[in-house]
């Protein structure tokens, strides 16, 4: 661990996530099934429209079962998540390069109305994704994998493609941003 | 895994908590069916009675395969039953009507050549002598070696159709005749007669001829 480690409580090894992410070799079906619902947020959190999260989830699953063959066991949850980095920052820059049109009349819903959240947990979902918005993509990446995807930061390194001291020092980063955006907005 | 940082969803503070709240966002179920109709309609999975089925990349190898493998099976027999067909031998055998009077003269021209090319070289024993030319003097006369042929075959030469090329029979018949012109004039002479009576209108009537004349000089009756 790098000296510049914020926290010094280590985890301890989740058996639970060892068995999740052991290496097993599960069918295209199996890995829809387990990931499908999380893979939605993920993207949403990784700075997806949320108009676009359900173009975006399928399009990660394409490429899924596209690279299958490819995939030689070990964490499916950190191999979709690395298609996720991927397949988001195609759909950020698609975004850039056809910003959304300001039209009189709003568009279509596409989303169904999120009935289940009570009005406080959608309130804290639009705070974060306002925070996440505000950090550097590199950054944003690993914070997403890491604080709330759960990955290892080993897996989160892998998945965004930068070496391991790499991935740390962004997190310590995006972790001392936000702690600062959040304090600004309380005060 | 245990050099892991602390994850600050666990911790208390407000950021905590809105990781730990974030964590619940996961996509509704109809959400995860509309995305799952999605990847039917691109047919990535099927739609079975029971859920999707996965269909594995090396399935669809092997099928393309074996479609290409029926495709090239397929065209060989096409290929081989057109050459099947079109083939002389296996059109008789159907009792389509053979076209050989041309391909069967060849074969029998042929055939006298060799064995005219083989006479200078093929002792007979006088007794095959004498009982191929009856009446003949039995002498130590060599004479070229006929060929063994088929009945249809030898149906074809003594029923040969004017101008016919040589066959093999007449053309040693001929050759016996101009060997034996030296030692016996008669037997040259009479097998001169024979070749006239079996082969009349042969290609090898000035030939003939010209053995019966000098046959005749030397003394043949």
């Amino acid at each position: 661990m790098s000296k510049g480690h914020q926290s010094t409580e280590p985890l301890q090894a989740d058996p639970l996530q060892a068995a999740a992410e052991a290496a097993v070799h599960l069918t295209f079906e199996e890995i829809f099934k387990a990931e499908a619902s999380q893979v939605g947020r993920t993207l949403r959190y990784l700075g997806v429209r949320e108009a676009n999260v359900e173009d975006a989830c399928q399009e990660v699953f394409i490429v899924a079962h596209r690279r299958l063959s490819q995939f030689q066991g070990g964490s499916a949850r950190a191999w979709i998540r690395q298609i996720c980095v991927h397949v988001a920052n195609n759909q950020r820059r698609s975004q850039r390069r056809h910003p959304e049109d300001c039209t009189a009349d709003p568009p279509e819903v596409t989303v169904q109305p999120e009935q289940y959240l009570d009005a406080e947990r959608r309130q804290q979902r639009r705070q974060l994704l306002a925070l996440l918005e505000q950090l550097p993509q590199e950054q944003r990446d690993v914070f997403v994998l890491f604080e709330i995807e759960e990955l290892t930061m080993p897996k989160t390194a892998e998945a965004v493609g930068c070496a391991l001291q790499t991935a740390y020092s962004r997190l310590y980063a995006a972790r001392k941003k936000m702690q600062a955006l959040l304090q600004g907005i309380a005060t | 895994m245990t050099d892991e940082p602390a994850r600050m969803s666990q911790q208390p503070d407000a950021l905590g908590q809105l990781l730990q709240n974030a964590k619940g966002d996961v996509l509704p179920d109809a959400a995860v069916s509309r995305v799952h109709d999605g990847l039917i309609g691109a047919g990535i999975v099927g739609a079975g009675p029971g859920g999707s089925t996965p269909i594995p990349g090396w399935l669809g190898k092997v099928k393309v395969a074996l479609i290409k493998a029926r495709l090239v099976v397929l065209t060989l027999g096409v290929v081989g039953g057109a050459y099947w067909w079109s083939s002389s031998d296996k059109a008789e055998e159907r009792g389509v009507p053979a076209r050989p009077v041309p391909d069967e003269k060849q074969r029998i021209a042929v055939e006298s050549q060799s064995a005219t090319k083989k006479a200078a070289h093929a002792p007979v024993s006088p007794q095959e002598q004498a009982a191929e030319v009856p009446g003949a003097i039995v002498g130590t006369a060599t004479r070229p070696r006929v060929e063994t042929r088929t009945v249809a075959t030898a149906a074809i030469a003594s029923t040969a159709v004017p101008a016919a090329l040589p066959t093999p029979r007449e053309g040693a018949l001929l050759l016996e005749a101009r060997r034996a012109l030296d030692s016996n004039p008669g037997l040259a002479g009479s097998l001169v007669k024979q070749h006239e009576r079996e082969f009349p209108a042969s290609q090898l009537a000035p030939e003939r001829s010209r053995i019966a004349a000098e046959a005749a000089r030397r003394g043949a009756p």
